[in-house]
């Protein structure tokens, strides 16, 4: 499987924080990180589709953290579900490492295992929802 | 009304009863086994609060002492607390990966009927033990994919009438209270964060002595929908996370469409955060009669009137408006009484 950065943000937040926070603290080591917005909670209007009109209407918000950083001048950011101020920090030195060329081999290693738990999470999820799958017969 | 006797599926019931039973014990779906009991208290006042947040929510309901209004209430201040970047991408109910999925209007719909984790057929005895099997199994549902609506053959077929609505961009009623005539959008934003108790209530009324709207569900599904949000650098987007939702069409009566006099089946939408099929259920109904109001006896029913619900649902503002009476009012109450008592004294003369 391909991982680009896009796809740090949504794989990154399935493997453990701590793994995420290693290697968040070995880039950390190795490059000038500058925050330049510290983890925040914020939130985001969630429009929904509605079929009836065809038309938009607001479900209610979701709240998020994200952060922005800088690694050797390149920016990165990230943005978790609910409060996580550590995670967003983390995955944004991540996500500006990736982008400055810095151990985009380890990032992709993790994204992957990310990747492939989300998988297998899936699977066996659809696989106990397939059990309920039902036909009844008419009398 | 008319029902239609069927048979079978009892693999199906008893896995649905084994894998709700799962759910609840935080075996299926939730990551934190602290969530798994509070489930559904914990999806009712997210909805409720208009804040999707698991960790806040959790927090909430015990701060409340699972107060769910009240619950519901520290998600909402909380809520105005926060900044808001941004809106997401637009979340429609093809895209929601479904764990349940049901239709009471067709039989054979496309991807076919999942009864997923669901207390529907489950005895509510608290004295019996009830054992459920779990067989693992064998089939694979497909995964990733959109799910078409089991309405949207009807849609191709012209059969379906839909409301003109004329808005450019969705009333926000976080940020301006909206007036008659009321956008549509507005009321569906106001029904998405209404009390699930008030607006179960409204809806009966339109079932019982003051309407007529007997609605068939047409597509039911709960499950899962990603949170997609532009990554600022890149500009693509990313998916942020994934949230739990319930989306219900439901079918009216048919009517003629004002556009071309040609008769068409009237349709209603609910839609919540959490898994709360009971809330999205009265939302269609709802926003059947709202729409519809030739649905209720002499068009005019409790639920037909846009300012009775706009105005009534709203479980943290009806609360707060309720308990504001135990705050002292002796000023008011003794110009009250200063009233009585002198229209006493004159009665008297």
């Amino acid at each position: 499987m391909q991982i680009t950065r896009d796809d740090l943000n949504d794989l990154l937040q399935e493997v453990a924080g701590e793994e995420v926070h290693q290697l968040a603290d070995k880039v950390s080591q190795k490059a000038v990180i500058h925050i330049l917005q510290n983890p925040t909670q914020q939130t985001l209007l969630a429009p929904v589709l509605d079929p009836v009109s065809n038309t938009t209407f607001y479900g209610g918000e979701v709240l998020v953290t994200s952060a922005v950083v800088q690694v050797n001048g390149t920016n990165g950011w990230a943005m978790v579900m609910d409060d996580n101020h550590k995670l967003a920090l983390n995955m944004a030195i991540l996500d500006g490492a990736w982008g400055a060329a810095l151990f985009q081999e380890d990032i992709t290693q993790l994204a992957r295992q990310g990747a492939e738990l989300q998988a297998s999470n899936r699977q066996t999820e659809h696989n106990e929802v397939a059990a309920t799958k039902v036909n009844f017969d008419l009398l | 009304m008319s029902y239609v006797a069927i048979q079978g599926g009892a693999e199906a019931i008893s896995a649905s009863k084994s894998l709700y039973q799962k759910m609840i014990h935080g075996n299926f779906l939730a990551k934190d086994a602290q969530q798994a009991p509070l489930l559904f208290g914990l999806d009712r006042i997210m909805s409720e609060g208009a804040l999707y947040s698991q960790q806040l929510g959790l927090k909430a309901i015990k701060s409340s002492g699972c107060d769910l209004l009240e619950a519901a209430f520290y998600l909402r201040a909380h809520r105005s607390t926060c900044q808001r970047v941004g809106r997401c991408s637009t979340i429609t109910s093809y895209d929601i990966r479904t764990i349940r999925r049901i239709s009471s209007a067709s039989k054979e719909i496309p991807d076919g009927q999942m009864l997923g984790p669901s207390s529907d057929y489950i005895l509510k005895l608290l004295t019996k033990k009830q054992s459920f099997s779990s067989k693992p199994t064998k089939c694979r549902a497909t995964t990733g994919q959109q799910v078409a609506s089991a309405l949207d053959e009807l849609r191709k077929q012209n059969k379906i009438m839909q409301p003109e609505v004329n808005e450019e961009e969705p009333f926000d009623i976080t940020r301006s209270s909206p007036l008659p005539p009321y956008p549509r959008s507005s009321l569906m934003q106001m029904m998405a964060r209404g009390e699930t108790g008030s607006m179960l209530g409204f809806a009966y009324t339109t079932m019982r002595g003051y309407g007529d709207v007997h609605p068939t569900i047409g597509d039911l599904r709960i499950g899962m929908v990603a949170v997609v949000y532009p990554h600022p650098f890149t500009g693509n987007e990313v998916t942020v996370g994934e949230i739990r939702v319930t989306a219900v069409e439901t079918v009216g009566s048919f009517k003629k469409d004002p556009i071309d006099g040609k008769l068409r089946l009237a349709t209603g939408f609910g839609f919540c955060f959490g898994f709360n099929e009971t809330k999205a259920i009265a939302m269609s109904i709802l926003d059947l009669a709202l729409t519809y109001p030739s649905f209720s006896i002499g068009g005019t029913g409790v639920a037909t009137s846009a300012e009775m619900i706009i105005h009534h649902i709203d479980g943290i503002e009806s609360m707060g408006f309720t308990n504001h009476f135990k705050l002292p009012h002796y000023v008011t109450f003794q110009a009250d009484l200063h009233t009585f008592n002198t229209a006493g004294e004159h009665r008297d003369d």
